[in-house]
């Protein structure tokens, strides 16, 4: 952890995106601590773009809105997040980074953390399951028909029509869909219970038919999660999210 | 809003705009507002990471790749950070940078360029005033900068240098790079009234 004359010291490059990617991790988990630190970060990148609206615009090819608008009929959003649930926020961001990877270069940290408030799905291969205490025995009929069923779209890039689908009654959850992005070979996705820890939730492969009710009890506050794991899963992520459920 | 309980000034350029109205109706999944804030902004985020990357096929790419996160993210977009246009383009010069860095390229580039001068050339005649009155607003203010405060400014920014390839050419250490990135910004930051 950087100490605040540290941090202090690299903002600009931060803003600049003149920072290596160690060095920009470092400085993400230290602004997520010291919140007075933001305003500082917040002027600079209006400054920085600034900088970059003194640059001539360029209208892009017309068939480059045409493609765009075309993917985003098909493109589902990622669900609001609750930006007052500070806790489980850092507390998803640890896992997160814990997992190895941390946030994907690009993606803005606030997507990982806040999802945290939520439900962590994590996909796995077929065998082989990770032993998951007390299942509920809850159908993925039975879910449909629950009286507080709730769905929410999951942004998953490369995969179509994918829901989770969960009752709070029932603590058990599901996800749902059409398809998924094409897994490497020796993996598969595992799907993950988070809150404090991650507990695994079951595995999913391309052998799966398209839905997987989660393996454990859902509780209140669980974030569900996705990770790509080697074949058989894993006791706990060795991989960063590829996305975490909110269940808003 | 956090960070917003002082007054709030900022250019004009980049203040709260029909741009930010805009975005948060594509946050509620709104598809004719995401056509529109890309009708109002795209050319901007083209003319930024085209300054950047240089090659036009690869720029376009990004572009779409930038305004798809838009789409994807906007529920998740909080304006307490800054606004829509800080929020895109930052999103975009991440993009082109990853870009660079991704690939054999920023060796490459670096032989092939040498230290270039990164001043914003304007060369375009038909350029709206506005632009213009943006333009001549951040020239001057980063005439005030010290030479190295600007020249690193310009590399790491236009030039979407590291720090580290920025010390390398300037022959300063790495150390001395950051702190000049941020006294530069912060220099800028106050001249063009910048704050919250």
């Amino acid at each position: 952890m950087m100490s605040r004359e540290q941090l202090h010291h690299l903002s600009g490059a931060y803003v600049l995106n003149a920072l290596d990617e160690d060095e920009r991790r470092a400085f993400e988990g230290c602004l997520a601590k010291w919140e007075d630190m933001r305003s500082e970060v917040t002027e600079l990148a209006d400054t920085a773009a600034a900088l970059g609206l003194a640059v001539p615009p360029l209208a892009p090819d017309p068939a480059v809105r045409e493609q765009l608008l075309a993917r985003v009929t098909e493109t589902p959003q990622q669900p609001r997040v609750r930006t007052r649930d500070v806790a489980p926020r850092r507390r998803a961001l640890r896992l997160a980074q814990r997992a190895g990877a941390g946030p994907a270069r690009g993606t803005p940290i606030l997507w990982v953390s806040a999802a945290l408030a939520t439900v962590l799905l994590v996909l796995a291969v077929v065998t082989s399951v990770v032993p998951s205490p007390r299942d509920t025995g809850v159908t993925l009929a039975q879910l449909e028909s629950a009286g507080d069923a709730r769905r929410v779209p999951v942004p998953l890039a490369g995969g179509e029509g994918v829901e989770l689908l969960w009752s709070d009654q029932l603590e058990t959850s599901a996800l749902i869909w059409e398809s998924l992005p094409p897994l490497d070979e020796g993996t598969v996705y595992e799907l993950w219970y988070l809150d404090e820890s991650a507990r695994p939730a079951g595995l999913v492969d391309e052998g799966t038919p398209g839905s997987k009710v989660l393996e454990g009890r859902l509780r209140p506050g669980d974030l569900v999660g996705i990770t790509v794991e080697p074949a058989g899963g894993s006791e706990q992520p060795t991989s960063a999210p590829l996305v975490v459920i909110e269940r808003a | 809003m956090l960070g917003r309980s002082r007054e709030t000034r900022t250019p004009d350029a980049i203040a709260a705009s029909p741009a930010d109205a805009l975005l948060a109706r594509v946050a509620e999944g709104d598809r004719q507002a995401f056509a529109e804030f890309y009708d109002l902004v795209a050319s901007r985020v083209l003319g930024l990471v085209i300054r950047v990357l240089r090659d036009r096929a690869q720029s376009e790419e990004v572009v779409q790749e930038v305004f798809l996160e838009v789409w994807q993210t906007a529920p998740r977009y909080d304006p307490s950070r800054g606004t829509a246009l800080t929020w895109i383009l930052t999103m975009a010069h991440r993009r082109a940078i990853d870009r660079i860095r991704s690939a054999q390229s920023a060796r490459d580039r670096e032989t092939r360029e040498g230290i270039r001068d990164f001043r914003i050339e304007y060369d375009s005649v038909s350029e709206a005033a506005e632009l213009r009155v943006e333009h001549e607003r951040v020239r001057r203010a980063m005439e005030r900068l010290t030479p190295l405060q600007r020249e690193a400014v310009s590399l790491a920014y236009y030039g979407g240098y590291s720090s580290g390839e920025v010390a390398e050419m300037l022959h300063i250490p790495v150390g001395t790079v950051k702190t000049r990135l941020r006294d530069g910004l912060i220099r800028l930051r106050d001249e063009l009234g910048v704050t919250r």
